[in-house]
């Protein structure tokens, strides 16, 4: 409760949060066409009882696309996550513990972080084409650097620490050490990053499908949404106003509450 | 201290100054009249690409022998007259004398018989105009004969034709032989505009020829006086049709194309603009790669045609129904060509089970069919999104690429990699024997070359050659039959071009190719 009336911001975006994701999972039911069904007659339709959201250019209802759009957002945000949180944390540790493997592969890590991650994205995708297979490969590809650069610096704060160094002359395992001292020791950071890589996932997806290398239409994409309501904002605003709104408040939400959790999980805050 | 203070003010003045200056040199903004075009050129040689908007910004460049008045008549332009001779078989040709072109050399015939042959060898109306000659030779310094093997009714309107580069631009000798088959990348013609810059994917910039020499008569179409009163015409490439919208509203571009029909009621009302409609401008079709393993097969393609909803497709692709029009013909209602017997049994029969019966009747055996479309129209792209329910419904295993022009210009080239093309022809044609550069055996892009695309070869053989008009209407409607019986091309809708400027803009004639001399900006 305390923490709630610290943090009001983190109360009212993970509220935010929860709606989006009951969004995305009542999709198959808040509307009986579903997201692809066209209709010529029902064209630009602004926003009425019968469709909440209005239509497209196609007639679809925009409410079942953003809602089933969200759910591609969180899927891909989600798996990226999982993929970068794992490839990181098992790189990050292993450099933070082996100077001699941390010498090649950090300067690896620095080129990569080199380019922006956008960027690499993009050109990812473009090479390997879209599809959300490979979107997720290629956000994954991008953000990996990220969360290994948080684990191993985490990992070389800690691993001098005394207890670390009693457990190694006490004669632990490298393993043991990694899984019952230093992975817990780095879960703080790799939670805020990964909230930080959530948030940016989504961003990412969306600018992929934005700019055609992402998910194809007639797949529900929010970014795709966006790029295709470019030609209709003066004669039908809500085809682009609604999915961008919607790709905003999901990424503020994601943002604000990974700020919070750092707020929250730093030693000092706890202090 | 106060002597740093001083100086670092001064800095930061200078630095505003050189802020508020130009950048780039040169043009006086009041003197260019900025066009934006969603499309950009792959070059700017008309003999080497089909690209329409190729032929709208070089027809200010190039002159033909003839023109199109507004009437889509040929008329003489650069010619100054012409006599058949030979029972009709040579189209004995009278120049203009005195017409330069833009490095100062005056148009002869050796220059008309260099452009002959490099249209009748790279273009391909040229090159479908080519298999009737006979033989062509310059007469003294300003006439040329060309003889055909039989009497060629149509040779004026191909020569002149405003579509998709088919015109014979007349340019010097010496640029025809120093390019000859390669892509041309200099640009002298005698046109009342030359060619000043050209950044690919950037613009074209056109300037004044202070030196042109215009045809006699009123402007009437592409035909008559044109006076270049504008300085500089600047084509620029801006592929989003809303910052095309929006830079004739804020009066960054004077005029824009391809407007989607859907902002007509906004347009329309907007104190800022000027629209144009040309009705009809276009021919929406679905073209078919008969190269290929699928549509090689006519009941696959009749399937197609029977399957599809072309009501719905153009709702879905080309917006507003005041913009689109039933017309299964390849010629409007008005035309002497209109049969309106054409397409009867396969045009707009949204008959899903007979498409089905006819797909698995076919050899099509589950294989994902790809439409394969550029990104930058805006029609092609809701048509092909739409088309790819459609056919799925049908029981197509259907894909969707959108790219960018240039890559579907080299992609369609292959017989593999693509299925359908959404595409549209230019309105009104003025001949049917114009259809002849692009349907028949290897005509186009639709690598159709089968017993089918000879018969058709055949029949566009006859139409050539027929002079008597009550026949060549025969020979019409048997072509329109073959064309639904063969289906290289599924026909959709006529519809119309939307085209917008401001208000400063004075003195444009609608056309469906547009044009900029005789107009002024105030």
């Amino acid at each position: 409760m305390n923490t709630l009336k610290r943090y009001p911001g983190l109360f009212i975006c993970c509220l935010i949060l929860l709606i989006i994701i009951t969004a995305s999972i009542i999709a198959p039911f808040v509307s009986k066409e579903g997201p692809l069904a066209t209709s010529a007659s029902l064209r630009l339709q602004p926003p009425s009882a019968e469709h909440i959201f209005g239509t497209d250019e196609y007639g679809r209802d925009i409410l079942s696309r953003v809602c089933y759009g969200i759910r591609i957002s969180l899927f891909i945000g989600s798996v990226v996550v999982v993929v970068t949180s794992a490839i990181g944390i098992i790189t990050g540790i292993l450099c933070g513990l082996f100077d001699r493997l941390d010498m090649v592969v950090s300067r690896i890590m620095d080129g990569l972080m080199a380019f922006p991650e956008i960027i690499l994205a993009i050109t990812l995708a473009a090479i390997w084409g879209s599809g959300v297979r490979n979107i997720i490969f290629a956000l994954s590809f991008a953000y990996f650097p990220k969360m290994f650069r948080v684990v191993r610096s985490c990992v070389i704060s800690i691993k001098n620490e005394e207890y670390i160094l009693s457990g190694k002359a006490a004669g632990a395992s490298t393993l043991r050490l990694i899984t019952k001292y230093i992975l817990p020791g780095c879960l703080s950071s790799v939670i805020v990053q990964a909230t930080f890589c959530f948030a940016s996932a989504v961003l990412s997806e969306a600018a992929l499908s934005f700019l055609g290398v992402g998910i194809k239409d007639p797949a529900p994409s929010l970014g795709f949404m966006v790029s295709a309501g470019r030609n209709f904002m003066t004669v039908a605003p809500w085809t682009i106003l609604i999915p961008g709104g919607v790709i905003m408040l999901m990424v503020l939400a994601l943002n604000i509450i990974g700020d919070s959790l750092r707020d929250i999980l730093d030693p000092m805050y706890k202090d | 201290m106060r002597s740093v203070k001083i100086i670092i003010l001064l800095i930061c003045a200078a630095l505003f100054l050189g802020a508020c200056g130009r950048s780039s040199p040169a043009t006086d903004d009041a003197e260019v009249l900025t066009v934006a075009i969603g499309t950009s050129p792959t070059c700017l040689d008309g003999d080497s690409v089909t690209i329409q908007v190729v032929n709208n910004i070089m027809s200010h460049v190039y002159e033909s022998l003839f023109e199109f008045n507004s009437s889509y008549e040929a008329v003489p332009h650069l010619a100054e007259s012409y006599e058949m001779l030979d029972e009709g078989r040579t189209y004995s040709i009278t120049l203009r004398q005195g017409i330069k072109f833009h490095n100062g050399k005056e148009m002869k015939s050796e220059d008309v018989i260099a452009s002959l042959e490099r249209w009748l060898r790279l273009n391909g109306t040229g090159q479908s105009v080519a298999q009737y000659l006979d033989k062509y030779s310059a007469e003294g310094d300003y006439k040329v004969n060309i003889t055909f093997v039989e009497p060629y009714a149509p040779f004026l309107q191909m020569i002149s034709a405003n579509v998709s580069n088919q015109k014979l631009m007349i340019r010097p000798k010496e640029l025809c032989e120093k390019y000859s088959d390669s892509i041309m990348t200099e640009h002298i013609g005698t046109g009342p505009y030359r060619l000043e810059e050209y950044k690919p994917d950037q613009y074209i910039l056109l300037k004044k020829y202070e030196e042109y020499l215009p045809a006699p008569g009123e402007s009437s179409g592409l035909a008559g006086a044109r006076n270049a009163i504008v300085e500089r015409l600047k084509y620029v490439i801006v592929p989003e049709l809303a910052v095309r919208v929006a830079g004739v509203q804020s009066g960054e571009y004077h005029f824009a194309m391809d407007i989607s029909s859907d902002q007509y009621p906004v347009l329309s009302k907007d104190s800022r603009i000027q629209t144009y409609i040309t009705s009809p401008n276009y021919q929406l079709l679905l073209i078919f790669n008969q190269g290929g393993k699928i549509f090689r097969d006519v009941k696959a393609r009749m399937a197609v045609a029977v399957g599809v909803d072309v009501e719905e497709l153009a709702s879905l692709g080309v917006g507003s129904k005041e913009f689109w029009h039933l017309n299964p013909c390849l010629f409007a209602k008005t035309s002497q060509w209109y049969d309106e017997t054409a397409g009867e049994g396969v045009y707009n029969q949204k008959d899903l089970d007979r498409a089905k019966q006819l797909l698995s009747e076919s050899s099509y055996n589950g294989s994902t069919v790809i439409i394969m479309n550029q990104r930058s129209n805006t029609v092609y792209v809701q048509t092909a999104t739409a088309l790819k329910s459609q056919l799925e419904a049908i029981g197509f295993n259907v894909e969707l690429e959108l790219l960018d022009d240039a890559t579907v210009v080299e992609k369609r080239k292959n017989t593999e990699g693509w299925d359908i093309i959404v595409n549209s022809f230019i309105a009104p044609d003025p001949d049917p024997q114009v259809y002849g550069a692009w349907m028949g055996t290897n005509k186009w892009i639709g690598h159709w070359d089968d017993e089918q695309s000879r018969q058709m070869d055949e029949i566009f053989d006859r139409m050539l050659t027929t002079v008597d008009q009550s026949e060549r209407y025969d020979i019409v409607c048997e072509w329109y039959d073959k064309f639904y019986e063969t289906i290289p091309y599924v026909k959709l809708v006529d519809y119309d071009g939307l085209y917008i400027s401001t208000k400063g803009l004075t003195g444009y004639q609608n056309y469906t190719t547009p044009f900029f001399w005789n107009v002024k900006l105030d």
